[in-house]
C-alpha cells in the first residue's frame, strides 16, 4: 500500500476474489430459486399431435444411393408456462420438443428433435401454440421408423448469465406411434 | 525552482506513511464488503443481474478514486527523524572526506 501502483493491484485482486464470493451467492440463489419455484416439474400439454410421414431419396433427408428414407414431420398443440425457469440469472431459455423411442436392441434409446424455440423473457414464457408444425425433418438410422411408439416430451436448456448450464424436462404425458410404413410408401 | 528526474517520480509514486497505509487498507476493506453486499442484495431484491453489476462497477470506480491518490490525510503522520546529536564534523573536516571509488 506504499505506492500508487501498489494500491491498486491490492484494490483489483481483492475487487476479482470478492467477485468471485458475489458470483457464487448468485448462483447458489439461483438453484435455490429454480428449486423453490418448482422448475423441475413444470407441468406442459403437448396435444393434438399428427404425424406426417414422406420417403425422400435426396441425400439431404438422409437418404443414401437414391434409397428411400422415411422422413416424418409433425403437428401438435404446446400449453406449458416456462416462468419458473426465469429468476435474475436466467438469460434465455432453449425449449425444445423431442421423441424418445425404442432402437434395435432393448437397450439402445433413439432421441429426436422436432422443434425448439428460445425463450428470451418472463413476458414470453407463456407458450400457447396451436397447430404448431415443427421445424425440422427427422429420419431415423433405419429406413422406417417401424411403426414405434415414441414419447414426447417438451424440456428446456436455462442459459444462465453465471454459472453452469441447467437441462431438464416438464412433466407431460404424450405418446405417439410412428405409421407402420412400407419403403416407397407401397 | 527546478524539478530532478527523482522529484518527478517521487511526485508519481505517490507515497503515503505507515499510518496512511493502515487507513487505505481499512477503507479498501470497509468499502468491498459494502459493494458486494449491496450489489448481491439489490440485484436479488429486483431480480436483476444488471444492477448487481452496476453496482459492484461503480464500488471498484469509487473505490480506486479514493485509495490510488496519495491524498493529505494519508500524510498527516509522517516520521520524524531524531537531530544529529553530536555534530562531529564542520564544515571543513567534511570538505576532507575523500570517496575513493569501488576497486573492482
Amino acid at each position: 500500500m506504499f505506492s500508487i501502483t501498489q494500491r491498486f493491484q491490492t484494490l483489483s485482486n481483492t475487487a476479482l476474489t470478492y467477485a468471485i464470493y458475489v458470483a457464487v451467492a448468485v448462483v447458489a440463489t439461483f438453484y435455490y430459486q429454480l428449486y423453490f419455484d418448482g422448475a423441475s416439474s413444470v407441468p406442459a400439454t403437448v396435444d393434438n399431435i399428427s404425424i406426417k410421414s414422406h420417403f425422400k431419396s435426396s441425400r439431404s433427408f438422409g437418404s443414401m444411393n437414391k434409397k428411400p428414407k422415411e422422413n416424418t414431420k409433425l403437428t401438435f398443440d404446446i400449453d406449458a408456462d416456462l416462468s419458473p425457469l426465469f429468476n435474475w440469472n436466467t438469460k434465455q431459455v432453449f425449449v425444445y420438443l423431442t421423441a424418445e423411442y425404442p432402437g434395435k436392441n432393448s437397450q439402445a434409446s433413439n432421441k429426436v428433435t422436432y422443434w425448439d424455440k428460445i425463450v428470451t423473457s418472463k413476458e414470453d414464457a407463456n407458450l400457447e401454440l396451436k397447430n404448431q408444425r415443427s421445424k425440422y425433418n427427422v429420419w431415423d438410422v433405419e429406413k422406417t421408423f417401424r411403426g414405434r411408439e415414441a414419447v414426447v416430451r417438451l424440456e428446456w436448456n436455462i442459459q444462465p448469465h453465471i454459472g453452469p448450464l441447467v437441462w431438464g424436462s416438464t412433466v407431460s404425458n404424450a405418446t405417439i406411434v410412428y405409421p407402420d410404413s412400407k419403403v416407397g410408401g407401397k | 525552482m527546478s524539478f530532478s528526474l527523482a522529484d518527478v517520480t517521487e511526485y508519481f509514486t505517490g507515497t503515503i506513511d505507515y499510518k496512511g497505509q493502515e487507513l487505505a487498507t481499512s477503507i479498501l476493506y470497509k468499502l468491498l464488503n459494502f459493494f458486494a453486499l449491496s450489489s448481491f442484495l439489490v440485484g436479488f431484491v429486483y431480480q436483476d443481474i444488471v444492477y448487481s453489476v452496476a453496482i459492484f462497477g461503480t464500488g471498484l470506480v469509487v473505490i480506486a478514486v479514493v485509495i490510488s491518490p496519495p491524498f493529505k490525510f494519508y500524510n498527516k503522520h509522517n516520521l520524524k527523524f531524531l537531530p544529529v546529536k553530536n555534530q562531529v564534523f564542520s564544515a571543513d573536516t567534511i570538505s576532507d572526506v575523500v570517496i575513493e571509488p569501488i576497486q573492482q
